[in-house]
């Protein structure tokens, strides 16, 4: 969407429905969702590429390597943001500086060349938050356990780029190798197969996009049921609190009437009353 | 006589009656569940599939209100029962 120039970008952003526009934020590392205003979802999407625009690529990379993340050394900035905002590691040895102040600022926080690293790094691990902090600690015990079960030794190579497409080889390479019309033959086809990659990438992400979209609706179907269902539980529950209610005071107001009906026997001011006809009086305080 | 009391006549027919149509209804709902999955073409049986990890994948938290008041009503409820002896 970026490589389209900044004039057709913001058009295309435009035009784009707000879901489409929350998962392209999202991908980019964006902390937004469907209720956030349309106008602001534009704001924050237009700064990120205006950020990403000022960042400089090698930082990007550095961040990729350091998060041994798998992409092509060739990868546009923008697929380089959408892999780092996946990462979350929090482990900053072996990264670069500037690839650390990318990282900060990717995650909106400020970041300038002459703050010390360690500040960085501090507002970083602050931005996690404490149920991040727990979650991390917990993933991490587990999978230390887990690692000391099955894994004899960490295996840790250098990192690799993923290997370019051949499209990027020169018209004087390929020539050179497969003759003139084979040549030109292969560029050409390459850019038909560039194309249509290219094309079915794009349906593949619509048809990934409008997936995850039923899976949402379905997702709050299930959560709206469920509220009903809570909702039928406690109305129900309520009503037999009601009818608990109102029998436990029955009992205690026959118990009440039946103790009274007993006690002026007993109170009798001679103590020699004649016992009534549903027996002898109670006794009192029973 | 058992039923001395109209109210206790009362209460156990409610018992009853409530007792009796809750089960009926639940039996339905498991049985029209039963009928529905034992016919389903492998289209309805993914679906069925993606129902139920639709369900697992609940996330209880969001409704802890609702479910700590149903938790206070059930105590409630028990401590009134209790009180009854």
């Amino acid at each position: 969407m970026m490589s389209d120039g900044p004039a057709e970008s913001s058009r295309s952003l435009a035009d784009l429905p707000v879901d489409e526009l929350v998962a392209y934020g999202s991908e980019l590392g964006l902390n937004i969702d469907a209720r956030t205003g349309r106008i602001e979802l534009l704001r924050v999407i237009r700064e990120r590429q205006a950020l990403l625009l000022e960042l400089p690529r090698e930082a990007l990379l550095d961040v990729v390597v350091w998060a041994r993340i798998p992409v092509r050394r060739s990868a546009s900035k923008e697929l380089l943001a959408k892999r780092i905002a996946t990462v979350t590691r929090t482990r900053y040895e072996g990264l670069s500086d500037p690839g650390l102040r990318a990282l900060a600022r990717l995650r909106g926080l400020s970041a300038t060349a002459d703050e010390p690293r360690g500040d960085i790094e501090r507002r970083l691990r602050a931005a996690e938050g404490l149920f991040g902090k727990l979650r991390r600690r917990r993933r991490s015990l587990v999978g230390s356990l887990i690692s000391g079960l099955l894994e004899s030794a960490p295996v840790n190579g250098a990192y690799q780029f993923l290997p370019e497409d051949d499209d990027a080889r020169s018209w004087k390479q390929t020539i050179e190798d497969a003759g003139v019309v084979g040549g030109i033959a292969q560029k050409i086809r390459g850019a038909a197969d560039r194309y249509i990659y290219e094309k079915l990438d794009e349906i593949e992400r619509r048809i990934d996009h409008k997936l995850d979209t039923i899976d949402r609706r379905l997702e709050e179907w299930r959560d709206r049921e469920v509220v009903n269902r809570l909702r039928i539980v406690k109305i129900t529950l309520a009503a037999t609190l009601v009818v608990a209610i109102l029998s436990l005071g029955y009992d205690y107001t026959k118990r009440r009437l039946e103790r009274d009906d007993g006690q002026p026997n007993a109170e009798s001011p001679s103590g020699n009353a004649p016992p009534t006809a549903t027996g002898p009086a109670a006794p009192r305080g029973d | 006589m058992i039923f001395a009391d109209p109210f206790d006549f009362f209460r156990f027919c409610l018992g009853v009656i409530v007792v009796v149509y809750g089960t009926i209804r639940l039996a339905l709902s498991v049985w029209r569940w039963h009928e529905w999955s034992s016919q389903l073409s492998p289209h309805g049986a993914f679906l069925q599939r993606y129902l139920l990890a639709l369900l697992l994948r609940t996330r209880w938290r969001a409704f802890l209100p609702d479910l700590a008041q149903i938790g206070v009503m059930v105590a409630v409820l028990f401590v009134l029962l209790r009180l009854h002896r």
